[in-house]
């Protein structure tokens, strides 16, 4: 799932470094950056469900009007994949980059702990 | 007038050397598909290609004689720019020379060699002598590392300063077989050009002795003025093709390659270039005699020819170090889209390394024995340092000799120049039990997918009927020292097939799930 703290692998010049050596814990040690973003704005008006990251053709894309916004990147990374789940069958547990980031206390993904405004439009 | 022909032909032979040079030495793709422009009015290319420019080249050479040599071949014009510098350092008296007779013999043994074994399908001869595409290696072999090279340097002194205009790039394109054997082929025709002016090209160049045979009855001709000439051998002195017997008053005119030096050279006017209709002199007469002869000679040396191309393909046997890994063991090549067959492309191609160096991916490699010994240094598809764009068909248009057939990008996207094959033992999912997926991510056509394979890891599946062998999947595949995917040739290029279209979805989404 690319959402919040797999965008920070951009900052890595050697990818395939990440992708051999557990990228997981490559993903979830990116986000200890010093210069952690100060706000994540996950765009999830138009997701790709299938076929990611290229997509075949639209039929790939789920059109879902929404906007996620936090400053913990574990816990709106936690928020995207259970929204996410609704359109598709998508464990949690298997997402482990953000479990990865808990460990690292980079952020929470207890969202019961934190405070969370719902607005729908 | 007359006296500034030379003039006028070293202008127009220097713009279209620059011409070339640019072509070959770009690493910025300015020409685009433009590059092609000179080069498809060769000679060789456009035999092989047999396209429309053969008229035009055949009308040129039916009235002017071997102007091509003169202006237009780029190894001819470089050997002249040998010359010169030789004259230079050696100085005129040195390197003054004389009327010679011909070699008759060797060179129309070689051109007979060149003619057959291409015929019989085999483009080594040809590709080892056809002017154009020695020099199009010379220039991407020899000449581009040191303008890379050149650049890189500048591009350090320049940002350190401050100065962006200029950016690095990366040398990837070179093969050392492809390098040493055009350094030997390099050094053969600059030495020749050092000592003797235009003899590679009137002794060895195929082309040369065919314009040799065409330039019998071009129109326009170098003629010796009976009654002006007194010679004095001063013509003699600056022929580069060592053909003006200026004492007998004859001209060999199928080596005179136009170069107007001669009239410029003689006070007299005792030599001129007008229309002069052929007729047979009495050493030709005696010439053709001959070539009866020749004609066993040519048959003699081509079967020869032919048993040292028939030397089989020795492959080494990769051993695999790393006793639970499988090595890479390719067992077809990858020929460039628009190949349509590796046969039929290997017989065509001259290797002249255009596609090479304008690959905008840089993914196009001389091959060394991955088509055998007679495909040496024809283009191939390497994927260490890159893989084939998805939507680029650029090889396919600009190849000269037609060995590429120009692709549009919807054929393109449909070509399968290979299919990729997935090794499970050397995959990080498998070995590692880690999440990667990077192959699935590179992949244009979803020919490589990411499936379930257990506890919420997923391992890549290839559809190999979808796959279109650009090599995405292989270049990025972190695994080592052994791919887990890797792309194996197809000999015969097929058509992948298309994923049709779907419609994008609209779910309706009324809970935020946390």
């Amino acid at each position: 799932m690319t959402i919040s703290m797999k965008n920070l692998m951009g900052i890595v010049w050697d990818r395939q470094f990440f992708h051999s050596n557990d990228l997981h814990q490559c993903i979830a040690d990116s986000c200890t950056i010093d210069k952690k973003p100060a706000l994540n704005i996950v765009d999830a008006y138009r997701v790709v469900k299938t076929n990611g990251p290229q997509g075949r053709s639209a039929s790939d894309v789920a059109v879902l009007k929404t906007l996620l916004i936090s400053p913990d990147f574990v816990a709106v990374d936690t928020a995207a994949v259970k929204f996410f789940n609704q359109v598709q069958a998508q464990k949690l547990e298997d997402v482990k980059h953000i479990f990865n980031g808990q460990n690292l206390k980079i952020g929470t993904t207890n969202l019961d702990a934190i405070n969370i405004k719902r607005i729908k439009i | 007038m007359i006296k500034f022909l030379p003039l006028i032909r070293r202008m127009v032979a220097c713009l279209v050397f620059l011409f070339f040079l640019f072509v070959f030495l770009d690493f910025t793709n300015l020409l685009d598909k433009q590059a092609d422009f000179l080069p498809r009015v060769q000679w060789i290319p456009a035999l092989i290609s047999m396209s429309g420019l053969l008229f035009f080249l055949f009308a040129l050479s039916l009235l002017f004689g071997r102007i091509y040599c003169s202006v237009l071949c780029p190894l001819g014009i470089l050997q002249d720019i040998i010359s010169f510098v030789s004259r230079k350092i050696r100085g005129k008296k040195k390197s003054r020379l004389n009327y010679v007779e011909p070699s008759t013999i060797v060179r129309f043994s070689i051109m007979g060699v060149a003619l057959l074994t291409f015929v019989f399908g085999s483009s080594l001869v040809v590709l080892l002598l056809d002017p154009y595409s020695n020099f199009g290696r010379i220039a991407s072999n020899l000449f581009r590392p040191l303008y890379l090279l050149a650049n890189n340097v500048i591009a350090d002194i320049a940002n350190s300063t401050g100065n962006f205009f200029f950016y690095k790039v990366e040398i990837t394109t070179i093969n050392m077989l492809s390098v040493l054997t055009t350094a030997g082929i390099f050094l053969i025709t600059g030495a020749f050009a050092w000592f003797r002016g235009r003899l590679y090209c009137n002794m060895i160049c195929p082309v040369g002795s065919f314009l040799g045979l065409l330039s019998h009855f071009s129109l326009f001709k170098m003629v010796f003025n009976e009654s002006r000439c007194t010679h004095c051998t001063l013509c003699e002195k600056k022929c580069k093709s060592q053909c003006i017997d200026s004492k007998n008053g004859h001209i060999d005119q199928t080596r005179c390659v136009t170069c107007f030096n001669c009239i410029s050279a003689c006070k007299n006017d005792g030599i001129s270039y007008r229309i002069s209709l052929p007729t047979k002199s009495k050493a030709v007469q005696k010439e053709e005699k001959k070539s009866v002869d020749n004609m066993e000679r040519r048959r003699i040396l081509a079967s020869t020819g032919m048993m040292l191309l028939s030397i089989p393909l020795i492959r080494a046997e990769q051993l695999a170090n790393t006793s639970k890994l499988t090595a890479i063991n390719r067992q077809t090549p990858i020929a460039p889209p628009g190949a349509k067959s590796i046969k039929e492309f290997s017989k065509k191609c001259t290797a002249c390394q255009l596609c090479i160096t304008q690959c905008p991916s840089h993914v196009l490699k001389p091959a060394t024995m991955h088509y055998g010994i007679e495909g040496i240094m024809q283009p191939t598809l390497i994927y260490t340092t890159g893989f084939c764009n998805f939507s680029c068909t650029l090889c396919s248009t600009i190849c000269p000799t037609g060995a590429l057939k120009p692709l549009t990008i919807e054929e393109k996207k449909t070509t399968q120049i290979g299919i990729a094959h997935f090794i499970t033992e050397n995959c990080i999912v498998y070995r590692d039990e880690t999440d990667c997926g990077a192959c699935s991510e590179h992949c244009p056509t979803q020919a490589v997918k990411m499936v379930d394979y257990k506890d919420g890891l997923r391992i890549p599946k290839v559809t190999p009927a979808l796959c279109v062998g650009c090599g995405g999947c292989e270049y990025i595949c972190p695994a080592t020292p052994y791919k887990a995917i890797y792309v194996e040739g197809n000999g015969v290029h097929l058509k992948a097939e298309k994923i049709e279209e779907g419609k994008q979805e609209e779910p309706q989404v009324d809970n935020f799930g946390f």
